[in-house]
């Protein structure tokens, strides 16, 4: 018997990639149950004596240690880094930061980007001459170049680095909502409403603005999916979080180092969260873009 | 009894379009009762729906009003302020639309199209008595209170049709403009609609303007009839003497191309094509594809005049 009936590929895409975002989120909520380590220390209390763990230890290692004459084991499934911090540990603890972050700054972007999409396909005029040509001169830019410019101006830090990445899609916001609100303006709908007598406001928010969601929705998880790849770009740059916050780009720039020293493990492993995380939104992105679009492709 | 609702006088409406300018209606006036209905027939492009627009001023942007009054109450529709004009819309003078599957809002339910509705007119209702007022109407349109809840994509074309209706009527307008409101659906769905229009011109007493090509079914529903060509009316009067003693040679052929069912001939469709109305032809526009034309139709304007009581016609075959 099946638990759950999945039918369509695009439906397959939305499953697969919610679970991979759950697993990530249970274990980010739940690290400090998981495991004993603390992400930015190289040591673990047990108890009350503190031990110094040795760095640089291979995946699935195991280690005795004796305290007070008793004996116990220490695990590490993927090994330590290169001051002995586990980096399990720090791999589910650095994505409750790389999420927050790239989360926040889609949402900000979100936030500028949808009023002045609106105001500019709906107004229209100088409003929305001025608008497209600040947008598109943004949009020209790679974003992984402008978040490191923006970045660089604003210095390090959380609300820096928000703002950063916020900056590379507010242009993409734009455009889409734009788009829409020029080609829902003419629907009959919209005529009908002002037929009807409705306020101008009203036929904005009420009668265009929710047709504009479904669009939203799927370009937000594409953009944050998009959005941890520009984070852990800056961190590797040294432009995002400071250490020891646990944080991907942060540790797989410190873990090259130790890369042709055989210690693979250590930038690997978060190499790999960020995959999953942005193969996670990308795939829920994906198939709602396909589910909720169906004319764009031809099947 | 003939009290007049509304009164369009010498409208001349132009779309510019770039390099050339068209004379969409030109130069019409038309008088509508209270309680009296009126069907505006011609060919596509003819300038029905210009003229049905332009008396909620909905027309588009590149369209001007260059001469004319609407009076609308007493008041006239071209002097008011958007504010004015929006506050009539829905409230006095109702309007549906061709195609019923678009002229629903797919993300909002049927009864929020209602509450919207409401709200914008600032009714002062509880959300209670809204949907109890919806129902209501509903149930006029012969549709199950149960559809409030519904997306408009659960609803057939048909139904669609009859809501457009429903909220167009929701606030007792006492006009009531449907612009080919049947091309989009089937026949027999087309003879619901017009039954139920039938009716509720009858038990609202709402004057219809009915804006159509099909004259099936203005015979049907209205007293008075307008025939429009190339942005003039050509013909108006009252519907019996319209269509017993038609007199334009426009109006005659237009009434023989109408196909009959079990009856074998030949469909007689008008020669020609309608002109282009950014350069009309001098004279009566009909000349060039008119089987009576004579010298003076290419040179002189024919003036619309009373043949018969309330049965006015624009052609020299007809002036003395």
């Amino acid at each position: 018997m099946r638990l759950i009936k999945i039918k369509g590929h695009e439906n397959w895409m939305i499953f697969i990639g919610s679970l991979v975002l759950f697993v990530i989120v249970f274990l980010t909520l739940l690290y400090s149950i998981i495991s004993p380590y603390d992400p930015t220390k190289s040591s673990v209390n047990i108890k009350g004596e503190t031990i110094f763990i040795k760095p640089l230890l291979p995946p699935l290692s195991k280690i005795e240690v004796e305290v007070n004459g008793s004996k116990h084991e220490l695990f590490f499934l993927f090994g330590t880094d290169q001051v002995g911090r586990d980096v399990f540990t720090r791999v589910i603890a650095g994505s409750s930061f790389v999420l927050s972050v790239a989360i926040l700054a889609t949402l900000l972007s979100l936030s500028i980007g949808l009023p002045l999409g609106l105001l500019s396909g709906y107004v229209g005029r100088i409003y929305d001459r001025a608008l497209s040509l600040v947008m598109d001169s943004i949009y020209a830019f790679p974003g992984l170049i402008l978040a490191i410019a923006v970045a660089a101006l604003l210095g390090i830090g959380l609300v820096n680095m928000i703002v950063a990445i916020a900056v590379v899609y507010i242009p993409s916001y734009f455009r889409i909502v734009r788009g829409q609100v020029l080609s829902l303006k003419e629907q009959p709908f919209i005529e009908a409403a002002i037929a009807l007598g409705m306020p101008k406001t009203n036929i904005l928010f009420k009668q265009i603005m929710p047709n504009v969601f479904p669009s939203l929705f799927v370009i937000t998880t594409l953009n944050i999916a998009d959005a941890i790849i520009i984070e852990a770009a800056l961190s590797f740059l040294g432009l995002g979080i400071s250490p020891p916050t646990p944080d991907w780009g942060l540790d797989i720039s410190q873990g090259k180092r130790y890369f042709l020293a055989g210690a693979w493990w250590v930038g690997i492993f978060p190499a790999m969260m960020i995959s999953l995380a942005v193969l996670g939104f990308s795939l829920i992105g994906e198939g709602f873009d396909e589910k909720l679009n169906p004319k764009i492709r031809t099947k | 009894m003939n009290e007049e609702l509304l009164f369009v006088k010498n409208l001349t409406v132009e779309y510019s379009l770039g390099k050339y300018n068209v004379r969409a209606v030109d130069n019409v006036s038309l008088k509508i009762n209270k309680g009296i209905s009126i069907g505006i027939a011609g060919e596509s492009g003819s300038g029905k729906t210009t003229l049905a627009l332009s008396i909620l001023k909905l027309l588009p942007h590149y369209a001007k009003i260059l001469s004319g009054e609407i009076i609308f109450e007493g008041k006239n529709i071209l002097n008011l302020t958007n504010e004015e004009i929006r506050k009539i819309r829905g409230a006095k003078i109702g309007m549906i639309f061709q195609d019923p599957s678009a002229s629903l809002n797919p993300t909002m339910k049927v009864i929020d199209h209602f509450i919207e509705l409401f709200n914008s007119h600032k009714v002062n209702l509880r959300k209670e008595e809204i949907i109890e007022e919806a129902a209501k109407i509903l149930e006029e349109m012969g549709i199950g209170k149960e559809r409030l809840k519904d997306y408009p994509h659960m609803l057939s074309g048909g139904m669609k049709q009859r809501i457009a209706i429903g909220l167009a009527l929701a606030l007792n307008p006492s006009l009531l403009i449907a612009d080919e409101p049947t091309t989009a659906l089937d026949v027999l769905i087309e003879a619901q609609i017009i039954e139920l229009l039938k009716n509720l011109k009858k038990q609202r007493n709402i004057s219809i303007m009915l804006i159509t090509h099909n004259l099936g079914i203005i015979s049907e529903l209205v007293d008075e009839v307008s025939i429009m060509y190339a942005g003039k009316i050509v013909e108006m009067g009252n519907k019996e003497s319209i269509f017993n003693d038609p007199l334009h040679p426009y109006t005659q052929l237009l009434l023989q191309a109408i196909p009959e069912i079990g009856i074998e001939k030949k469909l007689k469709a008008i020669p020609g094509s309608p002109p282009d109305l950014s350069n009309p032809p001098p004279g009566c526009r009909f000349h060039p594809r008119c089987p009576y034309a004579m010298e003076i139709c290419k040179k002189v304007e024919p003036k619309l005049i009373e043949i018969k009581p309330n049965h006015f016609v624009a052609c020299h075959l007809y002036e003395k």
